[in-house]
C-alpha cells in the first residue's frame, strides 16, 4: 500500500501548463524552445524512471523545452558538443553529478538523487556555481523531522526507536538524538561491535526497543542481511521503519521514500521557477519535496499493531510539518 | 570454513565494509521479499478459525523437553503417556496411544502415520530446540489441510536457518537418567544459509516399566535466495533408536526391543511477488520403519509387529490479494501412503492409498469491519469416494479491539489403513482373532460450530481468545467384534462407525506480556462430551474442566524464573469398553524452571535448573503410568 500524493496536484499542473500553451498558441505568441540536457549516471532502473517521468513532465512547463538524455558515458564523449545552447543541466546520481561539476558552464544545473552523506565533498567541487544560486543539489535523504514525525503519527506507542549505527549514520545522529528528545522518542544506538555478528547483537537489543529505524546504509541493509534482519526483527515482533519500497515489500512494516518519479517533478517545478522568474536563485541543497508513505499491511496485521491509513497520515504530516 | 566465516563477517561488519552509500542503496531494489504470506503468522483477528501460538519465549519458559508436552499450553489440548517414549496428546478426545482426530505437520509435512493414524511423537527428526514456533488451529481445518484436520490442526514451524549462524551445544541431565545432548552449526555461504544438527536423548522411562528410549537423530535445513523473488529450502532428517517395550497390555508379551528408523526429506520453492502474494511448490517423503519381533511367554510363537510406512507428497498453492478488500488461497497436491506390514495385511506387498486435493479459500470484506471467508477442500482417494469439507466463517469487529468470529465448518477423517484394509489373524493354540475388512467403514464426519470473541488491550500486550464450540461428531470408527465366527475360535473383528458424539464446551485463553520482561499465558477449558458409548467411553475422552497457566519474568542481572501449572478434571482415555476404561483421576502439575542467562567474552552461556511436578503429586497416567517429581540440569553454550 502506498500512495504517492502529489500525483493529484502534477494532474492539475499538466492541465494548467496544457491550457496555457493552448492560449499561446491561439493568441499566436510564440515561445523561445528551451533545452534541458539531463545525464544520466548510468541505465540502471533507477535512472530511467527518472527520466522516463522528466520527459512526461516536460511537456508541462509553459515555456516549450525539449530534453535531450545521454548517459554519462556518452556525456564524457560528447562533453563540448552537448553542452553548447543547453538552458538546464540536471544531473541524476552522483556520477553524473561529478561530470557535471566539472563541466565550465554558467548555465543552471540541477544534481539530483545525492545521498547526503556524500553531498558534502559533492558541494565542495561545485561551492561556486551553488553560492551563486543557479546549481542544487536535490538529497535523497528524507528529513529527519519528516521521518519521526511520521513515525510518532503512525506508531504513537513506539517511542524506544532503535538505530544500527555505522559511519554512514553517525552523522545524522545528533540531529536524530535531538529531534526524537523533541517529540518524546528514546533513540537506541546499536554500535556494531567488529568481532559480533550484526543478528546477534541485533537480538540482544530487540527486547528494549519498540521499533528500528532504519537509514539507508549498504553495509547494514543489503540483499544479504536483510532475510536475518526481517525475520530477527519479525520474531520479537518489532516493526521496522524502512526508506525504501522495495524494503517494505521485503517485510519492512512501513517507511517514507521518494521515487525516481518524483524526483522528477521537483526537478521540473525548480525549472518551471526558474522560466518564470529566470533571475530566481535555488537553494544550493534541497531536500526532497515530495515523499511517498507506504505500509506493508500484511505484515503489520501480522504483527498486530493498528497504523493509521495512508492518506490520514500524509494529511497529518504535511499539517504538522507546515 | 574459515573462508566463509570471513565471508559472512565481512559482510555485516559496516567498520570494515567499503561499500559506500550509493544513490541506489536509497532504492534498494535488490532486497529479497522475506516476510511473505507463508512466513507470516496467522492473526487472530481475522482468521476463520481459534488459534493458540506457543512461541519460542513459551517454549524455554515451559522447561518442557519432549514436543507434545508443548501442547498442555493450548487449551483443550490434554497430554498422556502410554509409555516412557509414547505420548498422546489429544484434542478435546484423547483416543489412547492413536490420536488419529487431529493433523499434525511439520513445515507444512504431513506427519500424521498413514497405518494406525496418530503421531509418532518420539520418532519425529526434529527437536524442540529447532521450533520457532506451533500454530495450534483450535476446531476444524479440512478446508486448507484435507481430512484428519478434524477436530484440531498443529502446525510446528522450524526456525529459518538464516537466525541459527554460529555453534551451540546443549545438555540436559536429570532424573530418570535423562541424558540429552544437542548440537547445531549454523552458517551462511553467499545466498544459501544452512543449519545442521545431531542430538542424542535418552531416558529410563516410567518407573517399574520396561520403556526406555534411545534416540540418535540427525537433521539439516538449507535456504536459497535465487533472487529477489525466489527461494528454495530442502530440510532433512534422521532419527533412530531402540525402544523399550514391556507387557503393560498383554501380559504375555515379554520385555523386548523395538528398532525404530524415521527419515525425511523435504523441498520446497517459493516464489514471492509480494507479501501478500506468492506461489509455492512443495515435495516431501517420510519414512517410518518400526521392527518389533518377540515370542509370547505362554506358547512358542513369534510375532513381528515390524511395519514400514512412506509417504510421498507434492503440492502447489496460490496466495494473492488482488485488491484491498479480497484474498485468496487455493491449490492442490497429490499424496501417495505406502505400506508394508505383514502381519496386520497379510501381504508382503506394499498397500498404497492415494489421495488427490483440490482445495481453495475466499476471504472477502463485504463492508468495512465486516469480513467473510468461505472455503472448500474436495479430497478424492481410493479408501472413501470424493469427499468436500466446506468452511463459512464471518469475522466483525464489534469495538476497535474486539472482533466476533462465528464459524461453521464441516470435516472428515478418512480411515487409516488399519482401519480401511485389515487382515490380520492371530492364532495360538489358546487364542484365535481375525481382522476383517467387512467393507462397511467410512469416514468420520464433523460439522462444527464455532463462536469467538478475540481482542486485545495495552497496544496488543495483552491478547485474549474465547471460543464457545459445538461440535457434532458422527461415525466414529471403533472395532466391532463378531463372536462366534466360522472358523474362528475367540472372536472377529472389523472396523466400522459405530458411535456418535456432540461436544460442547468453551475455551479462553489470554496471554499477556506488559513488556519483553514478563509472561502470562492462561488457559482455560469446559468440554462436555454426550454419546451413546456403544464401542468405548467417549463421554470420558476429555476432561470436564481444565486449566494451563504459565508465567515468566526476566530479571536485570540474567535470571528468568518461570512455572507452569497444569490442571484437569478426571478423564478416561479412549479404551475398548471391554478393556479396563482407564480411568484417571484428577490431576495438578507444577513445573517450575530457573535459568541464568550470561555473558562471558563471546559467549552466551544459560544455566537452568527444571523441576517437573514440583509438589510431586503423584498422579497416573494411562496404563498406571505414575507421574512423580523430577528434575534435570541444563546447559546451553552459544558462539
Amino acid at each position: 500500500m502506498a500512495i504517492a500524493f502529489p500525483q493529484f496536484f502534477r494532474h492539475h499542473c499538466k492541465t494548467t501548463s496544457g491550457l496555457i500553451l493552448s492560449l499561446c498558441f491561439v493568441t499566436g505568441t510564440v515561445l523561445a524552445q528551451q533545452r534541458i540536457l539531463l545525464i544520466q549516471s548510468s541505465t540502471e532502473p533507477v535512472y530511467a524512471q527518472f527520466t522516463q517521468a522528466m520527459r512526461e513532465q516536460v511537456k508541462s512547463l509553459k515555456i516549450q523545452t525539449e530534453l535531450q538524455v545521454v548517459t554519462a558515458d556518452e556525456f564524457s564523449i560528447n562533453t563540448s558538443s552537448s553542452a553548447i545552447k543547453v538552458d538546464y543541466f540536471i544531473a541524476a546520481g552522483v556520477r553524473a553529478s561529478q561530470l557535471l561539476a566539472g563541466l565550465s558552464s554558467k548555465k543552471p544545473q540541477l544534481m539530483a538523487l545525492i545521498p547526503a552523506s556524500l553531498n558534502e565533498s559533492h558541494i565542495k567541487t561545485n561551492k561556486i556555481r551553488c553560492q551563486t544560486g543557479i546549481c542544487s543539489v536535490i538529497l535523497l535523504d528524507q528529513p529527519i523531522e519528516r521521518q519521526l514525525q511520521l513515525l510518532r503519527l503512525a506508531l504513537p506507542q513506539h517511542k524506544k526507536i532503535l538505530v544500527i549505527n555505522s559511519p554512514h549514520s553517525t552523522p545524522m545522529t545528533a540531529q536524530l538524538t535531538r529531534i526524537s528528545h523533541q517529540l518524546g522518542m528514546k533513540l537506541n544506538y546499536l554500535k556494531i561491535i567488529s568481532d559480533e555478528s550484526l543478528i546477534g547483537q541485533l537480538t540482544q537489543e530487540l527486547p528494549d526497543n519498540d521499533i528500528v529505524l532504519a537509514l539507508p546504509d549498504p553495509s547494514i541493509y543489503n540483499r544479504n542481511t536483510a532475510r536475518p534482519i526481517l525475520l530477527a526483527t519479525y520474531k520479537y515482533g518489532v516493526p521496522i521503519f524502512a526508506y525504501s519500497q522495495s524494503f517494505i515489500d521485503a517485510g519492512a512494516s512501513l517507511g517514507i521514500y521518494t521515487t525516481p518519479e518524483q524526483f522528477a517533478w521537483q526537478c521540473i517545478d525548480l525549472i518551471a521557477e526558474s522560466q518564470a522568474q529566470p533571475g530566481i536563485h535555488w537553494p544550493p541543497e534541497a531536500q526532497p519535496k515530495y515523499y511517498t508513505i507506504g505500509i506493508n499491511s500484511a505484515v503489520v496485521e501480522s504483527l498486530g499493531i493498528k497504523i493509521p491509513a495512508v492518506q490520514y497520515l500524509h494529511d497529518q504530516l504535511e499539517r504538522i510539518l507546515q | 570454513m574459515a573462508s566463509l566465516l570471513l565471508a559472512c563477517w565481512s559482510t555485516f561488519h559496516p567498520v570494515q565494509a567499503q561499500t559506500a552509500v550509493s544513490e541506489t542503496d536509497y532504492f534498494a531494489t535488490d532486497m529479497p521479499i522475506v516476510l511473505s504470506a507463508s512466513r507470516l503468522k496467522q492473526t487472530a483477528k481475522d482468521a476463520p478459525v481459534a488459534i493458540t501460538v506457543i512461541d519460542r519465549e513459551m517454549i524455554e519458559a515451559s522447561g518442557f523437553t519432549e514436543i507434545p508436552d508443548l501442547l498442555r499450553l493450548v487449551p483443550g489440548f490434554f497430554v498422556e503417556y502410554d509409555s516412557g517414549h509414547i505420548q498422546a496428546a489429544g484434542y478435546h478426545l484423547l483416543a489412547g496411544r492413536y490420536v488419529r482426530q487431529q493433523q499434525i505437520l511439520i513445515d507444512g509435512r504431513s506427519v500424521y502415520t498413514p497405518i494406525f493414524g496418530g503421531v509418532p511423537w518420539t520418532e519425529l527428526p526434529i527437536t524442540l530446540d529447532d521450533i520457532e514456533r506451533i500454530e495450534v488451529i483450535r476446531g476444524p481445518n479440512a478446508v486448507t489441510y484435507g481430512s484428519n484436520s478434524f477436530l484440531g490442526v498443529i502446525n510446528i514451524i522450524t526456525r529459518p536457518a538464516v537466525l541459527d549462524h554460529g555453534t551451540s551445544a546443549k545438555t540436559n541431565i536429570g532424573t530418570n537418567q535423562l541424558r540429552e545432548v544437542f548440537l547445531r552449526h549454523g552458517d551462511t555461504s553467499g545466498n544459501l544459509d544452512y543449519r545442521v544438527n545431531v542430538a542424542y536423548r535418552q531416558d529410563t522411562g516410567f518407573d517399574d516399566r520396561y520403556d526406555s528410549k534411545i534416540v540418535r537423530l540427525f537433521n539439516t535445513r538449507l535456504d536459497y535466495q535465487f533472487n529477489k523473488h525466489n527461494d528454495i529450502s530442502f530440510q532433512a532428517g534422521y532419527n533412530e533408536g531402540p525402544r523399550e517395550e514391556d507387557n503393560a497390555i498383554d501380559a504375555e508379551i515379554p520385555n523386548h526391543l523395538r528398532t525404530v528408523t524415521s527419515q525425511f526429506q523435504q523441498i520446497r520453492w517459493e516464489h514471492t511477488s509480494s507479501s501478500d502474494d506468492a506461489f509455492h511448490l512443495q515435495i516431501y517423503h517420510n519414512l517410518l520403519q518400526d521392527n518389533s519381533r518377540y515370542t509370547r511367554t505362554d506358547f512358542p510363537i513369534t510375532f513381528d509387529e515390524g511395519t514400514r510406512s512412506e509417504r510421498f507428497d507434492i503440492e502447489i498453492q496460490k496466495t494473492g490479494k488482488p485488491n484491498d478488500l479480497l484474498r485468496y488461497v487455493f491449490g492442490l497436491s497429490y499424496r501417495l501412503d505406502r505400506i508394508n506390514s505383514e502381519l496386520y495385511f497379510a501381504t508382503t506387498e506394499p498397500i498404497d492409498s492415494r489421495f488427490k486435493r483440490l482445495f481453495g479459500q475466499v476471504e472477502y470484506q463485504i463492508a468495512k469491519n465486516h469480513l467473510v471467508n468461505l472455503g472448500l477442500m474436495i479430497e478424492s482417494n481410493n479408501i472413501i469416494e470424493t469427499e468436500y469439507s466446506p468452511r463459512l466463517s464471518y469475522n466483525t469487529n464489534i469495538t476497535s479491539t474486539d472482533t466476533l468470529r462465528l464459524t461453521i465448518s464441516q470435516a472428515t477423517r478418512t480411515p487409516v489403513m488399519l482401519e480401511a484394509f485389515p487382515d490380520a489373524r492371530i492364532t495360538t493354540p489358546v487364542y484365535d482373532q481375525v481382522f476383517f475388512n467387512n467393507g462397511t467403514v467410512g469416514s468420520e464426519r464433523v460439522t462444527a460450530y464455532d463462536l469467538g470473541i478475540i481482542g486485545n488491550r495495552a497496544g496488543n500486550n495483552f491478547q485474549y481468545d474465547l471460543r464457545l464450540f459445538y461440535e457434532d461428531v458422527k461415525g466414529l470408527i471403533a472395532d466391532t467384534t463378531i463372536t462366534p465366527y466360522p472358523d474362528v475360535n475367540n472372536e472377529a473383528a472389523y472396523f466400522s462407525n459405530l458411535d456418535d458424539a456432540l461436544i460442547r464446551g468453551a475455551e479462553f485463553q489470554f496471554d499477556w506480556r506488559p513488556d519483553h520482561r514478563a509472561l502470562l499465558h492462561v488457559g482455560v477449558s469446559h468440554i462436555e462430551i454426550d454419546s451413546a458409548n456403544i464401542r468405548a467411553d467417549y463421554a470420558q475422552a476429555a476432561p470436564v474442566n481444565s486449566l494451563t497457566l504459565l508465567g515468566s519474568y526476566h530479571f536485570d542481572n540474567g535470571y528468568q524464573v518461570s512455572t507452569g501449572v497444569y490442571q484437569r478434571s478426571q478423564m478416561a482415555p479412549l479404551a475398548r469398553k471391554s478393556a479396563d476404561p482407564a480411568l484417571m483421576p484428577a490431576s495438578t502439575r507444577v513445573d517450575a524452571r530457573v535459568a541464568k542467562r550470561l555473558r562471558i567474552s563471546k559467549q552466551q552461556h544459560t544455566v537452568a535448573i527444571i523441576v517437573q511436578n514440583l509438589l510431586d503429586e503423584t498422579y497416573f497416567s494411562r496404563l498406571n503410568n505414575v507421574i512423580d517429581r523430577r528434575a534435570y540440569l541444563s546447559y546451553k553454550i552459544e558462539f
